[in-house]
């Protein structure tokens, strides 16, 4: 399956930039196994798939948009 | 001790005098500077019960040892005085140049009493102090009156201003410096309107006299790369706050509809990228290493911002999804001198009353062209303006709606939905200055890191407490917000530039005294645990989207994390200082 996958703010870099890449993950993969995948660790990030927080141990699905969001303060 | 100028500014608005002092430096030590020492001055000085708006009342410029130096993200000044919004002690912060330039002329801090008889501003280049009158100025916006002042004066005067807010006495006024940025919160401005102050003209020659400058380059340097510079911190240059709209979004904190709901898959408007979109620019404060401003234009719409507090507050929970909007509407505010996040509060709140027939304020929900017209009615206290500039506190006990009236103690809400973010919550309600998110953050741990559930009160209070110290030590360095620096660096930055030493622990008892001290300043006011509370649409009503529907924080639990709180802090269970730990803490 494949997932579109967005990097927010300056995590973009370890794209070399580029904000959204597709990724290919075995069927049945969840979100950690992503996040190993393309080099980040389970916790520290917040992950949303479709729109929503979510976990590391949420399944993903062929299609589903996720984000990875930097840790930030203030507001 | 070395980084600061051992001098005080104090001048006598209503005989238009001005002399110096030494800084009490037995306080600098317990305090530093800023957010700590500024309210030690205010509470030693200020009479209990003082009318914030009478010219009794004091306007405390505070800047700190490390303001004006090399440290990075230290340009910030803390502005003190008693609320006209809350009545509690109100410490705001700006950003800008002005707590660098109030330095190089030769202050830690200005101290303003009493009022002028007419309008008019303070010219101040070193030690010449000079009171001139502003009749001509009475009346215009901030931007008009900063770029008359520039134009007068030379352009490398730094400049603080009010706007008509502030001249017309709003709890809402803010305070603008270098156009764009405010302190904005409380009704800071309007104390300077009482003292019909309309700026404050600052020119230094001078600098700031460092104990140990060979270390201080070695090690900012070294902390640059590795602590300041960093991924940990970079959001601020890339997006800046409006990465925020997404992940609140994303975590069921992004409120919707004077917080009736959460906002779920509508940010596409006024979210980080369509931010970016409209870019034209970036700008830091003086010092900064990170430089979080975004200017942003579309058509006419012109801003440095909209931070996250603006797009959340006065976006989506005001019913409007459009980023042209929310830029005018900051646009608007900036130049009447009003804080973005009351005023969207107020016209959010009178939205709700207006749709359930409560009250017809003539404004609803998604109607961005009577939205824009409130900011003008509001400030010049125009037809309904003239009401909600009462705020929203007045305005629910004469019509109702106190329920759903999202203030604390008399400051509006942020832009974060306490019912997704339960520690969130307490932070708004023990905060000492009302509902603000600058006093802990616990949403980061809550929400953006997943790190802590955001759906019990279990440990809620620590966390709280710990987020609480180290934000007022923080705020008294000064440091800003955005940079996420550890107290470790915070004591070594402070040693090498004072000469004294100070160590994590020592950073860790200034931040918990300084939150003594203003619950001690409350307390003298007639403020008690009553008053640590919440909307009750916060315990009863649940959110019906996002990831945190069904949630409501139920008033147990609140009462327990409340309670906890108190205990952590020493205090007695109806949330009162006891006498020993006044007198401990020698006030």
């Amino acid at each position: 399956m494949k997932v579109q996958v967005k990097l927010s703010g300056p995590l973009r870099r370890r794209f070399d930039g580029v904000a959204t890449k597709m990724i290919e993950l075995p069927e049945g993969a969840a979100v950690r196994d992503l996040l190993k995948q393309i080099g980040f660790p389970e916790v520290g990030y917040m992950i949303a798939v479709n729109g929503m927080r979510v976990y590391p141990a949420e399944p993903l699905k062929d299609g589903d948009k996720v984000v990875i969001f930097p840790p930030t303060t203030g507001g | 001790m070395f980084g600061y100028q051992n001098n005080v500014l104090r001048i006598d608005l209503t005989a238009q005098t001005a002399k110096q002092e030494p800084l009490n430096m037995e306080w600098a030590k317990k305090y530093i500077g800023g957010k700590g020492l500024g309210i030690r001055y205010l509470y030693e000085e200020l009479k209990p019960n003082t009318d914030p708006l009478s010219p009794e009342n004091k306007l405390i410029f505070m800047t700190a040892p490390l303001t004006g130096t090399v440290v990075p993200n230290s340009g910030k000044l803390a502005i003190i005085s008693r609320s006209p919004a809350t009545g509690t002690i109100l410490d705001c912060s700006i950003g800008g140049h002005i707590a660098i330039e109030i330095k190089y002329a030769g202050y830690d801090a200005i101290i303003l009493e009493g009022a002028l008889k007419e309008p008019g501003y303070l010219y101040i280049e070193d030690d010449k102090i000079e009171f001139i009158p502003a009749n001509d100025l009475w009346g215009k916006g901030s931007h008009e009156t900063e770029s008359f002042l520039l134009n007068k004066h030379g352009r490398d005067c730094k400049i603080m201003t009010i706007g008509p807010a502030g001249e017309n006495l709003l709890p809402m006024a803010c305070i603008n410096s270098d156009y764009y940025r405010q302190a904005g919160r409380g009704g800071i401005g309007a104390v300077m309107g009482s003292k019909k102050l309309k700026a404050v003209v600052v020119k230094g020659s001078g600098g700031v006299k460092v104990a140990d400058m060979e270390k201080a380059l070695t090690r900012v340097h070294e902390i640059l790369r590795q602590d300041t510079v960093t991924e940990d911190n970079l959001w601020a240059y890339t997006d800046g706050t409006a990465t925020l709209v997404e992940a609140c979004e994303a975590g069921g904190v992004l409120p919707s509809k004077n917080f009736q709901d959460a906002t779920v898959n509508k940010s596409e408007g006024f979210n980080s990228d369509r931010m970016i979109e409209a870019r034209k620019g970036k700008r830091g404060c003086g010092s900064c290493a990170l430089g979080c401003g975004n200017f942003t234009k579309i058509d006419d719409a012109v801003v440095e911002g909209p931070e996250y507090e603006t797009l959340a507050l006065a976006g989506p929970n005001c019913g409007v999804h459009d980023l042209k909007a929310i830029v005018k509407f900051n646009q608007l505010c900036d130049d009447l001198g009003m804080d973005t996040m009351s005023a969207a509060g107020i016209i959010s709140w009178a939205m709700e009353m207006t749709e359930k027939g409560l009250k017809d304020f003539g404004i609803r929900f998604g109607d961005v062209e009577g939205y824009l017209e409130m900011p003008e009615k509001i400030a010049r206290k125009i037809g309904v303006g003239a009401e909600l500039a009462l705020g929203t506190k007045e305005l629910s006990k004469r019509y109702g709606g106190e329920e759903f009236a999202m203030q604390v103690k008399g400051l509006e809400f942020p832009g974060y939905e306490p019912r997704g973010s339960w520690a969130m919550g307490l932070a708004y309600a023990v905060a000492d200055r009302g509902a603000c998110h600058m006093r802990a953050y616990p949403i980061a741990s809550e929400v953006y890191e997943g790190t802590v559930d955001p759906y019990t009160g279990e440990g809620k209070a620590k966390l709280v407490y710990d987020g609480q110290v180290y934000n007022a030590v923080k705020f008294s360095g000064i440091i800003c917000d955005f940079w996420a620096l550890g107290l470790d660096t915070l004591a070594e930055l402070l040693t090498i530039v004072t000469g004294e030493t100070f160590t994590e622990a020592d950073m860790e008892a200034i931040g918990e005294r300084i939150i003594h001290l203003a619950r001690a300043f409350n307390q003298r006011e007639g403020f008690t645990g009553k008053d640590d509370t919440l909307p009750r649409r916060i315990f009863n009503e649940t959110l019906k989207s996002g990831v945190a529907a069904g949630q409501r924080i139920p008033e147990e639990v609140f009462g327990k994390m409340l309670s906890e709180y108190y205990e952590i802090m020493g205090w007695q269970p109806d949330g009162t200082i006891s006498p020993e730990k006044l007198e401990e803490l020698a006030l």
